[in-house]
């Protein structure tokens, strides 16, 4: 499936145009749509999203200046067909699907819980205080806590769920990061 | 941000690739057109991973997330994450303290003096806290009943919700309906409907279910409480809200003249029926059975359990509704 074709500077050009004139927006947009792409192909249980999420981008791109002046729909849905062309032709030479991965040996948690503790340590106190609390406990007990949580900050229970999960995810990519540098080092 | 009960449903069917083909693609046009929409999934897709993290997702449901998220390096990622937070955050020290103090590690706590004094008192006072919600308070009672009682103003519907306080019945008919407090009544829908997805059993089943009951969304009433009835079938208190929904939904077939009316009351009398025998005591079960034999005309009958009513309550503002309503059926005939 994979096309031996290259993105050149004049091409990508081309296609940050199409997304929007100005420059710094297109660049945005583009981001955006490259990790949709890749969550789209990621929530179809495909392992490979990444790499399937650039040939979608690259057949696009190669085409961006015929698209440009032919198609009048959002540059969105114009990847999302081409995404759906690349994914039917994945699964008919999809391999067998790999076993599920052992659970993470005792040092894999240590250097997670590692990275966690530094990571918590970089967030700002309340962020930290929020994060702490909302994951704390099980069950009713966590519910109730997480409505106090809510209430205490004047805001809504979804307002909460949504703030926790914007500093959840500033933790996994520090402890991403964090994971790598000590596999690194 | 606006959640919406069935948008996070839908979000929910699509990341355990529950959805048609059709449905998947609006879905995933809506996810790469919409930014609201994708940051939507993205707190659904975190709140699916905690419910697996949390033993919390069964049958086909884990089977579904294993094969779709675990295949995936980004999955296993979410999954791997989500436990270790959940741990670290199971093992720190409560915020209240650390933004007193600089944060201490989960190892720090354990090795520092005196934190089994600590966690002793904790527990001491996590443990009177729980005794007093159960004697004050009744094992299935919480904020968010509290606050469907509050919701309404007046009762929504005729029979009696054994979750709910006696509430006086709309004195318009037919106009705009029943006053309700919204505010009260969205935090009553989150709360239980959160409760019904984090710890599901009879209890949030039959919690929720007389959410929808008060509500009028009488199938889903009906489906919440058989889910409770599966799991706890003698329980009297679900068997009497179940012949209530019955009885209402019954008695909406009869306005639309569909013919499933009697279909609806015979239902409801077989599962009051089963409640009284279950306890005798109950009196949401024999207010709601009297308000069904009236319904269904049987006025004798509706007679003498609205009188046995009375020779068990005389006194709080349902005995007043049973007087009124042996007045009525006197009229009647």
């Amino acid at each position: 499936m994979k096309n031996d074709w290259t993105i050149t500077q004049e091409a990508f050009d081309n296609l940050l145009t199409w997304l929007d004139m100005d420059r710094e927006r297109a660049g945005q947009k583009y981001e955006e749509i490259r990790c949709n792409l890749i969550r789209i192909f990621a929530r179809r249980g495909c392992p490979v999203a990444e790499e399937l999420t650039d040939e979608t981008i690259n057949r696009v791109t190669r085409k961006a200046l015929d698209i440009a002046g032919s198609y009048a729909g959002d540059p969105c849905l114009y990847f999302y067909g081409v995404a759906q062309n690349v994914y039917k032709e994945y699964v008919k030479k999809r391999p067998d699907p790999l076993p599920l991965p052992e659970p993470d040996p005792v040092e894999g948690k240590e250097r997670h819980f590692d990275c966690l503790d530094r990571c918590m340590e970089r967030l700002d106190p309340q962020s930290r205080e929020l994060i702490l609390e909302y994951y704390r406990d099980e069950r009713r007990a966590k519910i109730n806590r997480r409505q106090r949580l809510a209430e205490q900050l004047g805001i809504t229970l979804n307002t909460l769920r949504a703030r926790a999960h914007r500093i959840k995810l500033a933790l996994q990519q520090c402890v991403g990061d964090c994971l790598m540098q000590s596999q690194s080092s | 941000m606006e959640f919406e009960a069935k948008g996070e449903e839908m979000l929910r069917n699509y990341l355990l690739g529950n959805l048609s083909e059709e449905e998947l693609q609006a879905v995933e046009e809506r996810l790469m057109t919409g930014r609201e929409f994708s940051d939507f999934a993205l707190v659904v897709e975190s709140m699916l991973v905690e419910d697996y993290v949390e033993g919390r997702l069964e049958g086909s449901a884990r089977a579904n997330f294993e094969r779709l998220f675990l295949a995936t390096p980004q999955g296993r990622e979410q999954v791997r994450f989500a436990q270790a937070l959940k741990e670290y955050a199971s093992k720190t020290e409560t915020p209240a303290v650390a933004s007193a103090s600089p944060h201490r590690s989960w190892r720090a706590y354990f090795s520092a003096p005196g934190w089994a004094l600590a966690v002793a008192a904790i527990i001491l006072i996590a443990a009177g806290i729980g005794v007093w919600r159960i004697f004050f308070l009744g094992p299935g009672s919480d904020e968010g009943l509290i606050a469907l009682n509050k919701a309404y103003q007046e009762r929504p519907v005729a029979a009696r919700i054994t979750v709910l306080d006696h509430k006086p019945r709309p004195t318009v008919r037919g106009g705009a309906g029943e006053k309700v407090d919204d505010a009260s009544l969205k935090r009553a829908e989150i709360i239980l409907k959160e409760q019904a997805r984090e710890d599901p059993g009879a209890v949030s089943f039959h919690e929720l279910g007389c959410f929808y009951l008060a509500g009028k969304d009488f199938d889903r009433a009906i489906d919440y409480f058989k889910k409770a009835l599966e799991l706890e079938p003698n329980d009297a208190r679900i068997l009497s809200d179940l012949g209530a929904a019955y009885l209402e939904r019954g008695k909406a077939f009869e306005k639309e003249e569909t013919g499933k009316g009697a279909e609806e009351f015979s239902r409801s009398l077989e599962h009051l029926n089963r409640a009284l025998e279950l306890d005798p005591a109950i009196l949401a079960a024999r207010f709601n059975r009297a308000l069904l034999y009236q319904q269904m005309s049987r006025h004798a009958e509706a007679r003498d359990e609205w009188q046995e009513y009375l020779r068990k309550d005389s006194d709080s503002p349902w005995a007043d509704e049973a007087r009124n309503n042996i007045e009525a059926i006197k009229e009647e005939k």
